[in-house]
């Protein structure tokens, strides 16, 4: 390294050191908390200084507690379906209204719309929709002749409505992305494949999408890691359950910290969600990584 | 003899825009015609209406004689290199180069042999594995142009190929492109603003303004025997000399500001009296210091370009703009006023209304 290439290094690092700060308290602060949380045994409304050590306790009752590992696969059940059909509509949704066709302006600024309403109104108002007596989705389904269901009552439809409720407000996130993603492909390079005889099937398959999948990449991870964080809608609208059907890893941190009072325990699992997370955003990203992109063919 | 490459009345309208209007032209088998002209001219709409990439309002498009104005893009036996090289960028070289015949179902030995032959005969054979996306301007140009070749079609399309290089990597290619076009034979339409890309590599060049043919014929015709003003001044480097003048004889032209008399090579259509415009090619524009000079020019800027030297300035008493060419180094004249003698040859006169050359 040169002597100017250290100073200009040096520069760089004055510049950005303050927000990497900023980025560290924000982001390590609360993970650290959550771990040393977990070697502790604290109540909330105790002093911290009563908390007492419990080391590695909580970490043992977790790993071996049914419940976590039944919310674990609920979550990774969630995260997989509501993902992938996200993925699939959004996609789909996004090819369908790429072109400059009139009135399309409309249906894109309609498209996202669900994606920009606090989850809090999406849980209550899902929870209407859904609701057995007069909810609007019994109410159509009775035109077609089909009998009233207990949506939220039943294991299976509750798994559904939840998962419904999450398509609903996060296809648009998909959809926005892809869209921009596909206005950026260059178009002569569709054009060239025009002449070289792809058609509509061909040309998204193995031109569009391929050239976008570094957008299609960090979607997923977003959509991921969103997915095993979701909370608000779940607790509106079925609270986990019947039983503990729909009781995702958030819920139950939620539930195992201010329900049971156990925050040694929360965190423990809060820790777990953060390595599964972690190794799906590894997975996804190397599957197609945007910022190893231009490195790797030099 | 089929021709190559027709088009019989194109016209291509956006709108109320008449982008290319009503133009007929005809690339006979294996020749390499160049569409050249300034931007917005229609050059590249042309292109993209053989290649099938934009509808034609009106006209027939015919290659190898059958029509395919309806006719899909991959169906018409063209292949097409694009300015921005258009590779696709998640492929490999080699995938990039095969995309096509791997959506006919060609062979796989087949196609190994076509990508094979054309990465040799362009030099990146050692680039076949590598994605395109790190590799240098030339080399992804290249890459473009394999993936043409292998197609093996009957005609070429080159929408700017060279325009994204640099000037060095420029003169180079012009050169491939030659040669390549030579060893293989094939019907070729070039789109251009480059004017030395046009005389070097056509064997026709098609001048275009405002979506209308303005003249077509070999470098030589056009540089030598311009039809109109706008090819005058299109074609050659410098830009030609364009003076106001009248005719005061059939063979005379009187310049009103500095009052001197040009005498022509041919005799000219018109009345005396008629006014026209004097073209001089600067190489037409003799240093001559002796007192039977005819222009006198008052020097401003001198570039030494090596082998000649372009004075750029104006006629004495006048404020025309004047450009002369000169051979050798004449640095010294900058700021200096001279004496000029005008090679007849390179002299054209044109109709001051029309723009139509009035000698040839």
């Amino acid at each position: 390294m040169t002597t100017d290439s250290r100073s200009n290094a040096r520069t760089a690092w004055i510049f950005i050191l303050p927000a990497v700060l900023i980025m560290a308290a924000a982001c390590l602060y609360p993970v650290v908390s959550a771990v040393r949380l977990g070697f502790y045994d604290w109540s909330m409304g105790t002093p911290w200084a009563q908390a007492k050590w419990s080391g590695w306790t909580s970490f043992e009752i977790v790993f071996t507690d049914p419940a976590m590992w039944r919310s674990l696969l609920t979550t990774l059940k969630f995260a997989a379906v509501s993902v992938s059909a996200e993925m699939f509509l959004g996609i789909a949704l996004a090819l369908a209204l790429e072109g400059n066709i009139r009135g399309m302006a409309f249906f894109r600024t309609l498209f996202i719309l669900p994606m920009m309403v606090a989850p809090i109104a999406v849980g209550l108002t899902w929870r209407y929709l859904f609701d057995a007596q007069f909810g609007l989705i019994n109410a159509v389904l009775a035109v077609f002749g089909v009998a009233a269901k207990g949506w939220l009552a039943d294991e299976t439809l509750a798994f559904a409505a939840i998962i419904i409720s999450d398509i609903w407000q996060w296809t648009p996130f998909v959809f926005i992305m892809v869209i921009a993603g596909l206005a950026n492909v260059d178009t002569s390079v569709l054009e060239a494949a025009r002449i070289d005889g792809a058609r509509w099937w061909t040309l998204t398959t193995r031109v569009k999408l391929p050239m976008i999948a570094h957008v299609l990449a960090i979607t997923l991870v977003m959509r991921l890691i969103d997915a095993f964080r979701v909370l608000e809608v779940i607790y509106l609208l079925t609270f986990g359950g019947p039983g503990d059907s729909t009781e995702v890893l958030s819920l139950h941190i939620y539930k195992t910290a201010f329900i049971g009072q156990k925050l040694g325990a929360a965190s423990a699992i809060s820790v777990l969600l953060l390595v599964v997370v972690m190794v799906l955003t590894w997975l996804a990203l190397r599957m197609s990584n945007p910022l190893a992109d231009s490195e790797k063919d030099k | 003899m089929i021709a190559g490459v027709e088009l019989i009345n194109v016209t291509k309208r956006f709108g109320e825009n008449t982008i290319v209007d009503s133009i007929s032209l005809s690339a006979a088998a294996g020749e390499f015609i160049v569409l050249v002209g300034a931007s917005g001219c229609g050059k590249s709409t042309i292109l993209r209406m053989i290649a099938g990439l934009e509808s034609v309002t009106k006209g027939q498009i015919m290659i190898k004689g059958r029509d395919v104005t309806q006719v899909r893009p991959d169906e018409r036996d063209i292949a097409m290199v694009f300015q921005n090289y258009a590779l696709y960028p998640h492929m490999s070289v080699a995938e990039n180069m095969s995309f096509a015949l791997t959506l006919t179902r060609t062979p796989k030995d087949e196609i190994k042999r076509r990508v094979g032959e054309a990465a040799r005969i362009l030099g990146i054979e050692q680039l076949l594995e590598r994605k395109p996306k790190a590799r240098s301007g030339g080399q992804r140009q290249r890459v473009a142009m394999g993936r043409a070749i292998v197609r093996e079609p009957s005609v070429f399309l080159f929408d700017e190929p060279l325009s994204n290089l640099d000037a060095k990597l420029r003169a180079q290619m012009r050169v491939e492109l030659a040669l390549l076009h030579k060893r293989l034979g094939k019907t070729t339409v070039y789109v251009t603003h480059d004017q030395v890309e046009a005389m070097t590599l056509a064997d026709r060049i098609v001048i275009l303004d405002r979506g209308a043919i303005q003249q077509i014929g070999s470098p030589a015709e056009v540089f030598n025997r311009p039809r109109n003003v706008f090819v005058a001044g299109f074609i050659g480097s410098p830009v030609m000399n364009m003076l106001k003048g009248y005719l005061v004889a059939e063979d005379s032209v009187e310049l009103p500001d500095t009052g001197a008399r040009i005498k022509l090579s041919l005799p000219v259509r018109g009345a005396t009296g008629k006014p026209v415009v004097l073209g001089i090619r600067p190489q037409g524009l003799i240093l001559n210091e002796g007192p039977d000079a005819v222009l006198h020019m008052q020097v401003k800027v001198a570039e030494y370009l090596g082998t000649e030297t372009v004075l750029n300035g104006t006629l004495a008493n006048s404020d025309e703009a004047v450009t002369s060419s000169l051979n050798g180094e004449h640095g010294g004249l900058a700021g200096k006023q001279i004496g000029l003698s005008i090679d007849p040859a390179h002299v054209h006169v044109f109709d001051a209304g029309t723009g139509l050359n009035l000698i040839h």
